[in-house]
């Protein structure tokens, strides 16, 4: 049976080999052991607000009488600056950061499988879609058993068609199965 | 006069229709407030495609019910496991939770949930005698007024956000960029669009809120391995004592006006309503030293307050159209989406909407009564369900829900790419909560700054030379000041109130092994060292737990161990 724990017991106590390391002093250690160059974020809101800036000004500025439309973008984006360059001088710690570890792939991996739903949503029909997406998730992300992975899939498709098709009536993309019971056809 | 609106309130709350969203609502507050790596806001943005096809006071009752029930939810997950579920509940952590080691969990939960009635109804009493003043108040203020009420909205919910200050200010800054994309209002011009025509319209907000909170949450839990917790059926009784009651009573009285007042402010409602009046309970007291040990008033005050302060945080929404956290943020989303802009106007033209959703709060309350106290016991194993199963469900209504908004599967994409943001903020310590206040003040925050500066011949001292404006001006620099206080002091129950927050946002903040269910022998032997610091040598007696719960008594919070008892423990398991 799966053993659940919350977040924090569960990393503390994860035991794989491969970050035994990390598994001796806790969170905290790998915390900290993950944190490089957590300044660059700072570097980057600093030249993000840099480029509205610029953007700004080509709006055009107006006058303080006559506002322009770059005139907000423009203090905004100074205020962010600001906030920005303080931050990157007074952040010392670097404690609220995380840098990407072994597992971050699965991030990834959960960010294609969501794009692949839309394109899938999109060209395909919702009904496949769904049930596809449901499986894979369950079974490669939610590491579910099969038996769970099926039946939870076929309980989520059979509602979300129900809910936003038949009772709400979105007009979603063409769906040949939705056709199919509705329409009788493909 | 109000009354008679407040009546029809009563008559639009009280509809068949209105009454199941209201349930819906509370049931659903409740049910995500408990289930883990969900909140009140998550919930609202994942709900808000669902709002354009209900009725608009069904709509707003429905996600004020998911707001409120979802504090009384968090409030279970404190009380029994010492998480949090949201961050109105974490004071409830240190005495709520407390009381459950005693075996006294039933009258924690019962008296938040009486005190949560109590406090929703004095603050709607309150209400009635304050709107009228409120919304003629409200006429009178001009663009420099509304400029200054948009500001500090943001910058207040920036300084009591769960991360740095600092961080929540440049979030918010990126709010009010992705509010300015698509064409300027008052010049025509087009901002941010990079020639793309979808982004004309400007980038849609339930798309941005639905991609942070509701993506952004599960790209990070999947990385985390969040699971679900096993927990103690063990509650105890649930009514609490007539001593509690007695011992509750000043503390609720309190709780109820401070937190009336408080969710008046930007920035309040239910978060600064809790500390406060845990603050204020510890300081009258006549036994400040049993605060932190199972203080019935520490869990009563702050419960009652968070409660009142959500209910009168209302008026600045309806009323002023100011949000004063994120939550309402996205109902004014909802809102906006029923066609409707709360503002001045609001409370005159749509009384039924301004009463109704207030009446229904109290109609809201009643049933959290109703229901928490029998129910606790179901809603506790809610804590159980696995997040992937959760995270799949998630992904689902995000998705189809967002493209049922604009029937756009660009939509769609825009979310996912939030959801990215979301992901990386959470990874980077940013808390996406402002960005969504920002995103909805920022039009008028805007629009009223350029009136002001056009009002004043480009003078900026028109922010200050207005009586009502100067007032708002120094509230924004006393509030600021007072922060900083509490921050550089680095003591008091707003230290470690955030404290808690951030451990729990980094994950560090684990259920307590004392009441978290234990299955194995060799888990009992790697929970030992968390065991430690939670067992009581003072108080090592077990009461309060019904015979009828013996079967789970081996791993309830009935279970309070001292070192010895631990021992036996494992043996019997």
């Amino acid at each position: 049976m799966n053993v659940e724990r919350t977040r924090g017991v569960h990393e503390s106590e994860q035991p794989d080999p491969s970050e035994e390391s990390l598994e001796a002093t806790g969170l905290e250690a790998r915390r900290s052991r993950l944190r490089p160059n957590y300044r660059y974020v700072s570097l980057v809101i600093v030249g993000l607000a840099a480029l509205i800036a610029a953007m700004a000004v080509n709006y055009g500025l107006g006058t303080f009488q006559r506002p322009g439309p770059g005139m907000w973008p423009l203090l905004v984006a100074i205020a962010v600056g600001i906030c920005g360059i303080v931050l990157l001088i007074t952040e010392r710690d670097g404690s609220d950061y995380e840098a990407l570890t072994k597992r971050s792939w699965i991030v990834i991996l959960g960010f294609g499988i969501m794009a692949a739903y839309i394109v899938g949503f999109t060209y395909i029909g919702m009904t496949i879609t769904s049930l596809l997406f449901s499986l894979i998730w369950l079974k490669f992300i939610a590491k579910e058993s099969w038996r769970m992975t099926w039946i939870a899939s076929v309980a989520f498709t059979v509602a979300f068609v129900g809910i936003f098709v038949i009772l709400l009536k979105v007009p979603i993309p063409h769906d040949p199965i939705v056709s199919l019971i509705t329409r009788g056809r493909l | 006069m109000d009354f008679g609106d407040m009546l029809n309130g009563f008559a639009v709350a009280l509809q068949p229709a209105n009454l199941l969203f209201v349930f819906v609502g509370v049931l659903l507050g409740m049910v995500v407030g408990v289930l883990p790596g969900l909140g009140p806001a998550p919930t609202i943005a994942l709900m808000l495609p669902l709002t354009y096809v209900m009725p608009t006071d069904g709509a707003i009752v429905m996600l004020a019910g998911i707001y409120y029930g979802a504090y009384y939810g968090g409030t279970i997950t404190s009380v029994l496991l010492r998480l949090p579920g949201e961050a109105a509940s974490v004071v409830t952590v240190y005495d709520g939770h407390q009381m459950a080691l005693k075996g006294r969990a039933g009258p924690a939960l019962g008296i938040s949930a009486i005190g949560s009635f109590i406090g929703g109804t004095g603050a709607l009493i309150g209400l009635l005698f304050l709107s009228p003043a409120f919304a003629q108040f409200a006429v009178t203020l001009g663009p420099p007024e509304y400029a200054m009420l948009a500001l500090g909205g943001i910058l207040m919910v920036s300084m009591l956000g769960q991360a740095k200050p600092l961080k929540n200010f440049i979030v918010a800054g990126l709010g009010l960029f992705i509010a300015m994309v698509g064409i300027d209002m008052v010049s025509g011009a087009t901002r941010f669009t990079f020639g793309n025509i979808e982004l004309l319209r400007g980038i849609d907000f339930v798309a941005v809120t639905m991609g942070l909170y509701g993506l952004g949450d599960v790209l990070y839990d999947i990385e985390h391995e969040v699971r679900g917790a096993r927990v103690t059926k063990n509650i105890g009784r649930v009514l609490p004592t007539k001593k509690d009651m007695k011992d509750s009573s000043g503390a609720i009285a309190r709780g109820t006006v401070l937190g009336f007042f408080l969710g008046l402010i930007p920035g309040g409602g239910g978060v600064v309503s809790s500390l406060a009046s845990y603050a204020v309970e510890k300081r009258v007291s006549k036994r400040p030293e049993e605060f932190g040990h199972g203080a019935i008033a520490g869990v009563a005050g702050p419960e009652t307050a968070n409660n009142a302060g959500s209910t009168s945080s209302f008026l600045p929404l309806l009323s002023l159209g100011i949000p004063t956290n994120v939550v309402l943020a996205l109902i004014y989303g909802a809102l906006l989406i029923q066609g409707i802009t709360p503002g001045p106007q609001l409370v005159t033209q749509h009384p039924d909407i301004f009463w109704g959703v207030l009446a229904s709060m109290l109609v809201g309350n009643a049933m959290l009564l109703v229901l928490s106290l029998p129910l606790v016991r179901i809603f506790v194993n809610l804590i159980r369900v696995r997040i992937g199963i959760l995270a799949t469900v998630i992904v689902l209504v995000t998705m189809i829900g967002v493209f049922s908004v604009n029937n756009s599967t660009i939509d769609m994409w825009t979310m996912l790419i939030f959801g990215i943001v979301g992901y990386l903020m959470r990874k980077t310590g940013f808390d996406p909560g402002p960005l969504a206040l920002a995103i909805v003040l920022g039009p008028l925050l805007e629009q009223s700054f350029r009136q002001s500066m056009q009002m004043s011949g480009g003078d900026g001292s028109i922010f200050l030379s207005r009586p009502v404006s100067l007032i708002f001006v120094l509230a924004i620099v006393a509030l600021f000041a007072f922060q900083f206080i509490v921050r550089f002091r680095g003591r008091g129950i707003a230290k470690q109130a955030r404290d808690t927050l951030q451990a729990q946002m980094h994950g560090e903040l684990v259920p307590d092994p004392i009441v978290t269910e234990r299955i194995r022998v060799q888990e009992l032997a790697e929970l030992d060292e968390l065991d430690a610091p939670v067992a009581q040598p003072d108080n090592p007696r077990i009461d309060g737990h019904e015979p009828g719960n013996d079967e789970t008594a081996h791993t309830g919070a009935s279970s309070q161990p001292t070192d010895t008892q631990s021992e036996g423990k494992t043996n019997d398991a």
